[in-house]
């Protein structure tokens, strides 16, 4: 998509031009959270279970508080108390969540459930206090593997009364009872994807700062979202929002993993008012892949039917997947996705699914790139296995049953809506740039030279940019300072998106001005607009938009002024290269700092109607 | 154990400190000298990222306590610049090569690819993907990664290609 207002031409969106976040980050000039440091700032260190599962009888915190340098020693009694509500934006205070004590009970749930919280002058400190905290565990059966839990007489969370956390179907696998008996061939299949560990090069982290005397906590964090981190810890604590401050300037990676605050953060927010003093926390590398989530435990039975031409029939698909203790959020949701998805850009005529969320004792799962890429790993393989059972190239029998233009919109049977996409059209291009015939004749080559050399496709066509709900909108405010220079406010939660650098291409294009005249400020909660962050691929588009939004209004201001200026008519002005002028005309015209002038010190001068100033705040919805 | 001192240059300053003998290199540059650039990624050196200099050789401050740099001159990725700004060939060519996108793991491969094109002015490729074996990257810009050092090598030789 082009972001360029009417009139504006894109000449720096699609144009390959340095990325203004590398200066700071080439030169260690960066600001990552755990390069914050605050005066008097203590360090936190979690204690965490080495059980699977095991009862909490006790804990002894004696030792620990009693080392010079700890400042204090906290347990479930003392933070979690404290919460006042707890529940994510995107997913919605209704939402049928899983109980998130921020330090664990009861009972230990996990190989790393955090138990106690430490907090120390120095983070050498904190973590050998961490280890003279005695806990006494008293181990229990564990469920760990998933495809067991419904059967296992343990239960992770006794109060849910089962092991499955929640199920969807659409037409059971029954329904399709008439295709499969009349189909020339049936493929069934199981298919199982193993655990991923997400594993951004920086680790979760935060900074809380919080100010007796003012009421007001500042957080510094490891994010992708940080007006939902603000949001969050406002609900969190009962705090008023507007008390609340979230800054991420870098944050090094997320993948999903930093998308919703989870149990260790919560206990920070909880805990720092009680210190007295600000507070870092940055979990290691070993924290980090025992605690802070995993994705895509999770298999699945699938079932297609073909005619003799190979045209697909009909599709099921039965998924499950392992959800650990404490998934963030509820996993349900996304998991119907792999359902509704499964049929993927084909011609699907009959299909269903049932997909299950199951509770284990291992970690919680989170978002990962793509939360239901299931749905093509499993389509993809079974008509891989489906080509070879019936003696049709793999290709061939994709290019029979991919939808093409023409034919769309087309509605699944699983109810999803595919349209503006080209599947099959893409299918060919791509197919074309690998030059899929010479492969196979090189391939026949090195086979008769006793050389095995593979080729493979995959299909496949997801959502992005969701435009509902929590994630449907997306601000800018823009400001043509009074020197004429460009100022552009975008909630940010940038990970390494060039969020930064996006956001000045659309903002010269669509104001006509200088690249190099453009800078943004993003990522703080006091003054950019709420914002859903990076989030399901939507940061660039939803920013995009929102660019275009804002821009337009102040282009049209600008337009006016240049026109009343150069006494022309509006409709013949041109913004270009930080100047405006009468189209035809370049050498004459005047710049942007003189249009700011006009409009921050001469407001006598400004032509009827038009507002004084150049900053404006829209908000794009999807 | 008690305090021990420690004097090092680093980037060019001497500095005289007293450190616990258990802290590492990274975290005395990072905390005591307050040069953040260093960063910690793993802590048990397989990712690289907090590379530095010691002495020229490249090694993982996480791995080293900073008094086993007793002595020693130590370059961090702040000291690779100049000191108006002007980047390092290495640094430009991970600029101009999308060598980089979050960031965290880029001081590491800019402290390894600037000692490695110092000892091997020529490099092939294939020794370049070695020298940056040790080093990860999260955001999978390796490719991105390769060209930077290949084209700072070929830079540093007066454009002349291999």
């Amino acid at each position: 998509m082009t972001a360029t207002a009417p009139g504006g031409a894109a000449r720096f969106v699609g144009a390959r031009v340095n990325r203004v976040e590398d200066a700071r980050l080439l030169t260690g000039a960066g600001t990552f959270v755990d390069d914050v440091s605050l005066p008097g700032m203590l360090y936190a260190a979690f204690v965490r279970s080495p059980f699977a599962r095991a009862a909490i009888r006790g804990i002894d915190t004696a030792a620990a508080g009693a080392l010079p340098g700890v400042r204090c020693v906290f347990t479930a009694t003392d933070l979690n108390p404290g919460v006042r509500e707890q529940w994510h934006t995107a997913a919605g205070p209704a939402s049928p969540e899983t109980p998130r004590p921020p330090l664990a009970e009861e009972e230990a749930r996990f190989a790393g459930d955090p138990v106690a919280l430490v907090i120390a002058e120095s983070r050498y400190v904190a973590e050998d206090a961490a280890e003279l905290v005695e806990v006494d565990y008293e181990p229990l059966a564990a469920v760990v593997d998933y495809t067991e839990a419904e059967r296992a007489d343990a239960l992770v969370h006794e109060s849910h009364g089962s092991n499955v956390v929640g199920e969807i179907a659409g037409l059971p696998a029954s329904a399709l009872d008439d295709v499969l008996a009349s189909a020339e061939h049936v493929v069934s299949e199981t298919i199982h994807q193993q655990a991923y560990a997400p594993v951004p090069m920086e680790g979760r982290g935060l900074v809380v700062d919080y100010s007796a005397a003012t009421g007001e906590l500042t957080i510094y964090a490891a994010t992708q979202v940080p007006h939902e981190v603000r949001l969050f810890c406002s609900r969190l604590l009962g705090l008023p929002e507007q008390r609340i401050r979230v800054v991420m300037r870098d944050t090094g990676g997320g993948f999903g993993q930093k998308v919703m605050v989870q149990r260790d953060e919560m206990c920070l927010m909880l805990a720092a008012p009680k210190v007295g003093a600000p507070v870092k926390w940055v979990e290691d590398r070993r924290e980090n892949l025992l605690a802070a989530g995993k994705s895509r435990q999770e298999h699945a039975a699938v079932t297609m039917a073909f005619d003799d031409d190979g045209a697909i029939q009909g599709a099921h698909i039965d998924f499950v997947q392992d959800c650990g203790a404490y998934p963030t959020p509820w996993p349900v949701t996304t998991a119907a996705a792999v359902g509704m998805l499964f049929p993927g850009p084909y011609r699907v005529p009959r299909a269903g699914f049932t997909v299950k969320d199951i509770y284990t004792n291992t970690v919680g799962r989170t978002a990962y790139r793509g939360p239901w890429q299931f749905e093509t790993l499993a389509r993809e393989v079974l008509l891989d296995i489906s080509a070879r059972r019936m003696g049709i190239d793999p290709v061939e029998l994709r290019r029979r049953n991919l939808l093409h233009r023409d034919e769309l919109p087309y509605a699944n049977p699983n109810g999803m809506i595919y349209d503006n996409v080209s599947p099959l059209e893409t299918f060919e291009q791509a197919l074309e740039m690998l030059d899929y015939s010479a492969f196979r004749s090189e391939q026949a080559d090195a086979r008769a030279a006793g050389r095995y050399v593979g080729v493979g496709v995959s299909n496949y066509v997801e959502p992005s940019t969701p435009g509902y709900g929590y994630y449907g909108t997306e601000a800018a405010t823009i400001r043509v300072e009074p020197s004429g220079a460009v100022n552009v406010y975008i909630a940010g939660g940038s990970t390494g998106n060039s969020i930064e650098t996006t956001v000045v291409q659309l903002a010269a294009d669509a104001l006509g001005v200088k690249i190099d005249d453009v800078s943004t400020i993003q990522g703080d909660t006091a003054v950019t607009s709420f914002g859903a962050g990076a989030a399901g691929s939507r940061s660039g588009s939803m920013t995009a938009g929102a660019v275009r939004e804002t821009a337009a209004v102040l282009r049209d201001r600008m337009l006016a002024i240049a026109a009343h200026k150069l006494e022309a008519d509006v409709e013949d002005i041109e913004l270009l290269d930080s100047r405006a002028h009468v189209r035809g005309a370049p050498s004459t015209g005047v710049s942007f700092a003189e249009l700011a002038a006009v409009a921050y010190f001469q407001p006598g001068s400004l032509p009827p109607g038009i507002p004084a100033g150049l900053e404006a705040s829209a908000r794009y919805t999807a | 154990m008690a305090d021990v001192p420690v004097h090092v240059t680093v980037n060019g300053r001497s500095r005289a400190e007293t450190v616990e003998p258990r802290v590492t290199l990274a975290d005395f540059l990072r905390d005591r000298c307050r040069l953040t650039g260093t960063h910690l990624g793993c802590e048990h050196g397989v990712c690289g990222a907090c590379t530095v200099l010691v002495d020229g050789a490249a090694v993982r401050s996480c791995l080293m306590f900073a008094v086993q740099a007793d002595g020693a001159d130590v370059t961090t990725i702040e000291g690779v610049a100049s000191p108006d700004g002007d980047l390092s060939a290495v640094q430009a060519a991970f600029r101009d090569c999308h060598g980089l996108q979050c960031g965290f793991c880029t001081p590491g491969f800019v402290m390894s690819a600037t000692a490695f094109l110092r000892d091997h002015p020529s490099p092939t490729d294939e020794e370049i993907r070695d020298a940056l074996a040790g080093t990860l990257c999260r955001c999978t810009g390796y490719q991105g990664i390769l060209r930077a050092v290949r084209q700072a090598a070929d830079a540093a030789r007066g454009g002349e290609q291999s």
